[in-house]
């Protein structure tokens, strides 16, 4: 079950995925998959590509899948172990939820921080009282890790 | 040779449709692509599938790209072609490098796919184990929860009884009752329902205390047996005259059991409000006044566009799903609720 669940959802990214992300298996354990994400072009990320790990629980998709930051990034819900504070994750998963969705909606995290419910409390007060410096430190960041391509 | 069409995704939505041969190198895709899409020139392409950065001496081939599928194509800042291992500080080069090895490990299991699916499966079988009680369900007329209890009336009450006594109907009644979620979550999919809520019927309804009396099992048992006290006091003629207001009694039983005042009012609005939005609830899709004619339509036609939106989330035992939206009446995210709730083997 889990596995045609995480079988339609391949076909459908291998067919039509979103423009700013990219999933598949890492090899032929369907289990476990990487991503991409793109850099949203109205965010300090712009021109950065982000590796992410997917892990999908034997009970997808009634648990979520475990996704998580391979590329460093300096955002105020993210943290030093790539870890990502955002509530779909957690208990607020659904079941109609896709991986898909899930990368958007982590694209739209990385537009719009969440500083009030933050992962790294330095990151999220600078990106409040200081934003220029949050961008820049970003920025900084993005261009070290994430275009070495 | 087999040649496939493939999709390039660039920045900005901008797309191309290009056809190539499947063992063609990634260089090979890229010089097709150089001048078509966003201007970008070889060097500076970079190709990104299934997670995965394409390197310009791998065939398409080894990356499973098909016919059909996409790719994306991301602009490089840097002038000079990649090499990965060296140049990756990042972490995103620990999930390149990383991939190798993973595919090596698992390539030499190949059962291992088919042992994730086995384990898998009785985590997710879930309603499989019981379907001694859905045959008791179907067996009652499609009593499957709240939904389908207008055939209840029906009933003597020494069968309600019995009904009751069984501990799968007390589980059922004891999941409802301690979940005014799911109540809600039916009442508010129900257009027609939610129409005759008054913002009082709301506020009933939102409050558990209120819930927990209308699912009681006992208050339904005591208040059938009154209700069928009530019918035989009044003679077969009379028949089936007890409606929701049972002379000034209160009655929740009438709440759940529309199907005798229904009858008698021929769809105007029935008197007790609360058994007019139960009613509806029983009635579901069909029309207010028309509880008498059940649908008799097999289920898996009752319910084929809820299904197929089940499937489409990943739902895939229809026998399950059947359960499920029977017993929450049709309403597809209540019966997700409900599977997602039912522990494994059950």
């Amino acid at each position: 079950m889990a596995l045609k669940r995480i079988n339609k959802e391949l076909k459908d990214l291998e067919r039509d995925p979103p423009s700013s992300c990219s999933a598949g298996p890492v090899g032929e354990d369907y289990f476990h998959w990487q991503a991409t994400i793109m850099g949203p072009d109205e965010s300090p990320y712009h021109g950065g590509v982000y590796f992410l790990a997917i892990h999908f629980p034997t009970d997808y998709p009634f648990k979520p899948p475990k996704i998580n930051f391979t590329t460093k990034i300096y955002h105020p819900n993210i943290n030093s172990n790539g870890s990502i504070c955002l509530d779909i994750l957690k208990d607020q998963w659904s079941p109609a939820l896709t991986i898909s969705k899930v990368l958007l909606s982590i694209c739209s995290l990385l537009t719009d921080p969440n500083p009030d419910d933050p992962l790294v409390p330095e990151i999220a007060h600078i990106y409040k009282t200081d934003p220029s410096r949050y961008n820049g430190t970003a920025r900084e960041w993005n261009r070290k890790y994430a275009t070495w391509f | 040779m087999v040649s496939i069409k493939i999709t390039i995704k660039g920045s900005g939505g901008s797309k191309l449709a290009v056809e190539i041969d499947e063992e063609a190198t990634v260089l090979e895709l890229k010089t097709e692509i150089a001048g078509k899409l966003d201007e970008t020139p070889v060097t500076s392409q970079r190709l990104i599938y299934s997670g995965k950065i394409l390197k310009d001496g791998e065939n398409l081939s080894a990356h499973k790209i098909a016919d059909g599928h996409t790719i994306h194509l991301v602009k490089s800042g840097q002038k000079k072609p990649p090499t990965v291992s060296a140049t990756a500080g990042g972490g995103g080069g620990g999930a390149i490098s990383d991939t190798p090895a993973v595919s090596e490990t698992s390539a030499q299991s190949p059962s291992q796919q088919q042992q994730q699916q086995s384990t898998a499966a009785p985590g997710v079988g879930g309603f499989g184990g019981a379907p001694d009680m859905a045959s008791l369900f179907e067996s009652m007329g499609g009593m499957g929860g709240m939904g389908g209890m207008g055939g209840m009336p029906q009933m003597s009450p020494e069968m309600m009884e019995q009904v009751y006594s069984n501990p799968m109907v007390q589980q059922m009644m004891e999941q409802v009752s301690s979940n005014p979620e799911l109540m809600r979550s039916m009442i508010e999919s129900n257009p027609a329902l939610q129409q005759r809520l008054t913002p009082q019927m709301r506020e009933m309804l939102a409050d558990p205390g209120f819930m927990r009396m209308v699912t009681n099992p006992d208050i339904m048992r005591a208040t059938a047996q009154l209700q069928a006290a009530m019918q035989r006091a009044h003679g077969d003629s009379s028949n089936s005259s007890s409606g929701g207001n049972l002379g000034g009694v209160y009655n929740p039983w009438a709440s759940i059991a529309p199907g005798t005042d229904a009858q008698q009012q021929q769809g105007q609005p029935p008197a007790n409000p609360l058994a007019a939005m139960m009613g509806a609830l029983g009635q579901q899709q069909q029309q207010p006044g028309q509880t008498q004619q059940r649908d008799q339509r097999p289920l898996e036609e009752q319910y084929s566009t809820e299904l197929q939106q089940l499937r489409d989330m990943g739902f895939f035992d229809d026998a399950q799903n059947i359960r499920a939206l029977q017993r929450t009446g049709g309403n597809v995210s209540a019966a997700i609720e409900h599977l997602l709730s039912s522990p494994p083997g059950q």
